[in-house]
């Protein structure tokens, strides 16, 4: 299942969303927006630009959820500094177990520690020429890897979402089984319980976003910044929120300094992963990917302003250093590999012309002929994100060469050069012809002198 | 036996700075056509590698790319001074690189190396004055699974 959503009534067919799609997922055809689900890697892109607000991240019913019974929630970190003053996080955890909701972050900051330590030592077991790895805790990153760039595959870390080890190990440990939602910053995440990548199904039964709960929580007056901090003891995990945040918890659980790019954007990423791919970025160990600007809390689905979140992450006074019980306890965790993937991550079928490799082939040079053609504008007013890419879907015989405005406007202006052409000509008649029986207005016909 | 899909690349020995596209369009076109991943990955390479000969050593020239369904062959062609000793050139680390090239990160000798390691076939024809060719070819066996 995708992790956005069109609301088709809403939607003005601006184009806008189609032209800002990373992979060229989405279509005008017929008169609505079509999402491919294959090539959708939950960025978000799409809903930033829509200005009609007729794209949302899927989400289940908070109305519904909240008044479930024994409901588990599980926040992603940006969730925690979404309100509150500066140097301070507003307990939004207090909240919720106000309403019901218990709190089960212990185990989820436990699963963040976890996946920091197994990353570490996925770095420091690996040779040096099979380096860097590359973070796999940004969905969407993840999925545009498993597209677009299915090479870098072997170079993915291979350890999962520390949300859904942070749920396994809650599970195991307690043998509970009530069903657990979570609170998503992004449509990626939210593709984290609809279409998971490395397990068969997600511990997640439900996704609410960010926004949501925090709307109405303030409009129910939970008076955040008031309450007291609850995180003081262990923010490590909360800082995965802010891009270089997971490299930092990783270096302090080596106990030395990661040599990492940290990469936010996805033109940055593009690029980065492009380098990667031609082998440049020799003694670089880690890569951390993030689809979004600052990392999750620029996340489109969170509420507060990207930049206060940023303030307020960088203000906690975090404490990088495990107690030795700690790691202990984390040791025997990181034995049980509870932090691993337990299905392979494939790669995703690419969107070539045709599996035919021979009609492919016909169909690049009937795409070329075809791109020739157009106005080379990327308009997208033909319904398709550029005129590359109408030319390739031409080619595979999906829409019109009349849907490019400038390919119309040359049809009709042949059309009516023909018309004209066609009004011309007009049948001989008596009256056009002249009285003697010669053509009227042959130039010579009033004068003749024989 | 049906004609192979060509194209043609004009690599001009100025574009330091905006080396690789010839390879990303290269690239671009394997994927179009469905070419399985493991061998655009090596492909690129050659296809990268290759281009950065053209316009470190070559100074500058024209590349081609032939795809046939069971395989992909990448040509390098310039009329730069030409190869001396190929069986040196090939090894890893011997370079003849200038240093103003190195200063900016090329030049260190894995080129053709990695070319070599990458393809299923390499053919270097080389003369000193005259130029160089490049003929490199990687094999496209079906994917196991999609």
């Amino acid at each position: 299942m995708l992790g956005i959503e069109v609301r088709h009534g809403a939607c003005k067919r601006c184009v806008k969303c189609i032209r800002s799609c990373p992979t060229q997922a989405m279509r005008i055809y017929q008169g609505a927006v079509r999402v491919d689900t294959e090539l959708c890697v939950g960025c978000g892109e799409c809903i930033r630009v829509c200005p009609w607000k007729a794209i949302e991240v899927r989400q289940d019913s908070w109305v519904a959820l909240r008044k479930t019974p024994n409901l588990l929630l599980t926040a992603d970190p940006s969730f925690y500094v979404q309100t509150g003053s500066c140097g301070r996080t507003g307990s939004l955890q207090e909240s919720l177990d106000r309403l019901g909701f218990e709190d089960i972050s212990d185990y989820i900051s436990t699963a963040y520690d976890l996946a920091a330590l197994a990353i570490a030592r996925q770095i420091n077991e690996r040779r040096k020429d099979d380096l860097p790895l590359i973070s796999t805790y940004c969905p969407a990153v993840l999925r545009l890897i498993q597209l677009s760039h299915p090479e870098l595959i072997d170079r993915l870390v291979g350890v999962e979402s520390p949300l859904e080890i942070g749920v396994d190990h809650w599970r195991r440990a307690t043998g509970r089984a009530e069903s657990v939602v979570l609170l998503a910053p992004c449509p990626a995440m939210s593709m984290l319980q609809s279409l998971p990548a490395g397990r068969a199904k997600s511990n997640f039964d439900h996704v609410i976003i960010i926004r949501q709960v925090i709307r109405n929580l303030i409009s129910e007056g939970a008076t955040v910044n008031e309450l007291p901090l609850s995180f003081e003891r262990n923010g490590r995990w909360l800082m995965w929120a802010l891009h270089g945040g997971e490299t930092r918890h990783i270096a302090a659980t080596m106990g030395r300094p990661l040599t990492s790019i940290v990469a936010t954007g996805i033109r940055n990423l593009q690029d980065l992963l492009n380098e990667l791919e031609l082998g440049r970025l020799g003694c670089v160990e880690y890569l951390e990917c993030r689809m979004c600007d600052q990392g999750c809390l620029g996340g489109v689905a969170t509420s507060e302003s990207r930049f206060m979140s940023l303030v307020r992450l960088q203000n906690l006074n975090i404490n990088w250093t495990l107690t030795r019980e700690e790691r202990e306890r984390l040791l025997a965790l990181y034995a049980t590999d509870i932090w691993r993937f337990s299905e392979p991550i494939r790669p995703l079928k690419q969107k070539s012309l045709s599996d035919d490799i021979q009609q492919a082939m016909a169909r690049l040079r009937k795409m070329n002929e075809l791109y020739a053609t157009l106005p080379g504008i990327d308009c997208g007013s033909c319904g398709h994100p550029s005129c590359h890419a109408m030319a390739a879907d031409l080619a595979r015989g999906e829409g019109e060469m009349t849907n490019c405005i400038f390919k119309l406007k040359e049809r009709i202006t042949d059309l009516s050069s023909r018309i004209f052409e066609l009004c011309a000509r007009n049948p001989e008649t008596p009256m056009s012809l002249g009285r003697h029986g010669r053509a009227a207005g042959t130039g010579d016909s009033e004068h003749d002198d024989r | 036996m049906a004609s192979p899909y060509l194209e043609n690349f004009v690599v001009d020995e100025n574009e330091l700075f905006s080396i690789g596209e010839a390879a990303a369009q290269i690239k671009a076109i394997l994927k179009m056509l469905g070419i399985p991943s493991d061998v655009i990955r090596r492909a690129s390479i050659v296809a990268y590698e290759a281009e950065m000969n053209l316009v470190i050593h070559g100074g500058g020239g024209r590349m081609e790319l032939e795809v046939r369904p069971e395989r992909v062959k990448i040509s390098a062609l310039d009329a730069g001074p030409g190869i001396p000793d190929i069986e040196k050139a090939m090894m890893e680390g011997f370079s003849t690189a200038s240093e103003k090239i190195r200063e900016m990160g090329f030049g260190a000798g894995m080129g053709l190396p990695n070319i070599k390691r990458n393809s299923d076939s390499l053919e270097l024809l080389s003369e000193v004055g005259k130029g160089t060719t490049l003929r490199a070819e990687i094999l496209v066996k079906q994917e196991r699974e999609g």
